[in-house]
């Protein structure tokens, strides 16, 4: 576990245009943490999540995950910048601290977007297909959505995350193997649409 | 007697077809998938499941961490309704005792190798079809589902890679296979009950024990006791 300080959060205003709501909330949701030394100035420390069975108490808890830092370069963009980074899997370092996941090199360029709205983050994903194959299983699967929620459940903004493939939630949670239900909003692909 | 039908396609339409057919049991077969260290047998049951499916997932879940060396999933290897959900919607819309199987990790190497050999695999079907025969002896059509392959939804789907190569589908798919020639292909009435000697997956002796013997470890002597 990299993190040592605690980020402040910049408290996200219901109100605003419609339009510019989602960015607006998304912008707001980045830490200000200043970067007081030259080496880090011009980018933003962000936190993702990944499994590690050393930090890990119960080895049957597919949930748990643990956090790493990352300093990207200086965006608003905070949580579309920190899944960039899950999804580019642990770093060697990483790797040998003994975090792990079913994200890697080979699955950086899954993010297709995210938008927030009222609370919800709307995560679409490029079909992976075989680049997580892992993440389906019983477990892999509980790992997969625990990283990606931990990871955005960060932002004060957002309570909770459903997915998508190409816009398309129902197979992504085809994939998933879960039922489409009051959860994940019956998989209405409607937030994923145009304008987002 | 024992008939099993393979089910594919969608996993609702695979249950549909089942109900139709009014089999006695369903399986689906899958391996789990996590680190390199993961090891326990797990079994889910749907969120509606009844105790028979518990009761024989449960059975399922011991018997193989019994043979594998391994623990099983939390207090009785159970799973109800899936992990967060996932898996429920498998085996929800079964009218009969319905199990989904995840008996070895394949993220793991050594479980990996398991599920590679065929000693491995022989010994998977092994404990299926014991477990089957013990909780439905009066027969009827088994509905046996490979987990990941054969969706109409997604048809590249194969589930996990197995650590060394392979995905859990092929042998998912390989076991359910062994265990149907057994089911089939093995002694049609009910058989007597059996006290068998396994050295690995070797059976070394194997005889037959009344029904309500008890028989008695003593790990002093070395010695299992069957009363006459």
């Amino acid at each position: 576990m990299t993190s040592a300080r605690r980020p402040t959060w910049r408290l996200c205003s219901a109100g605003g245009a419609l339009v510019t709501a989602w960015w607006l909330c998304l912008a707001s949701a980045m830490p200000v943490q200043a970067s007081s030394d030259a080496a880090t100035a011009g980018t933003t420390r962000v936190q993702v999540w990944f499994s590690n069975d050393r930090l890990n108490k119960d080895l049957m808890d597919c949930k748990a995950v643990f956090p790493v830092e990352r300093r990207v370069p200086r965006t608003l963009a905070v949580a579309a910048a920190s899944l960039r980074e899950l999804f580019a899997g642990p770093t060697p370092e990483e790797t040998v601290a003994g975090y792990r996941s079913v994200f890697s090199t080979t699955s950086a360029g899954l993010l297709k977007s995210v938008h927030i709205r009222d609370g919800t983050a709307y995560v679409d994903l490029h079909d992976p297909v075989q680049e997580l194959s892992g993440a389906t299983a019983s477990c892999g699967a509980a790992e997969f959505q625990s990283q990606v929620s931990q990871t955005l459940l960060r932002f004060h903004t957002i309570s909770r995350v459903i997915y998508a493939f190409e816009g398309k939630p129902r197979d992504f949670y085809g994939w998933m193997n879960e039922s489409c239900g009051p959860a994940n909003d019956n998989c209405d692909p409607q937030p994923f649409g145009r304008g987002h | 007697m024992y008939t099993v039908k393979v089910y594919k396609g969608d996993y609702l339409d695979r249950q549909l077809s089942a109900n139709k057919d009014k089999a006695v049991a369903y399986v689906e077969h899958h391996f789990n998938s996590a680190g390199p260290t993961a090891s326990y047998a797990l079994v889910i049951v749907g969120s509606n499941a009844s105790q028979t499916s518990v009761n024989w997932g449960s059975w399922y879940a011991k018997a193989v961490a019994e043979q594998f060396n391994t623990k099983v999933y939390r207090d009785d290897g159970v799973s109800r309704g899936g992990l967060d959900g996932r898996g429920d919607g498998n085996l929800k819309h079964t009218a009969m005792p319905a199990v989904l199987l995840e008996p070895l990790f394949v993220s793991n190497p050594q479980q990996a190798g398991i599920v590679r050999s065929v000693g491995g695999q022989q010994a998977l079907a092994r404990i299926l079809v014991e477990s089957i025969r013990r909780f439905f002896p009066q027969g009827g059509l088994i509905a046996f589902s490979v987990g990941h392959k054969y969706k109409k939804s997604r048809p590249k789907d194969r589930g996990a890679e197995l650590a060394g190569g392979g995905n859990e589908a092929d042998f998912a798919e390989m076991v359910l296979k062994q265990a149907a020639e057994m089911l089939v292909g093995e002694h049609a009435a009910p058989q007597p009950r059996k006290l068998r000697v396994m050295k690995g997956d070797t059976v070394l002796l194997e005889t037959q024990v009344d029904e309500d013997a008890v028989l008695v470890w003593s790990s002093d002597r070395n010695l299992l006791f069957i009363p006459d």
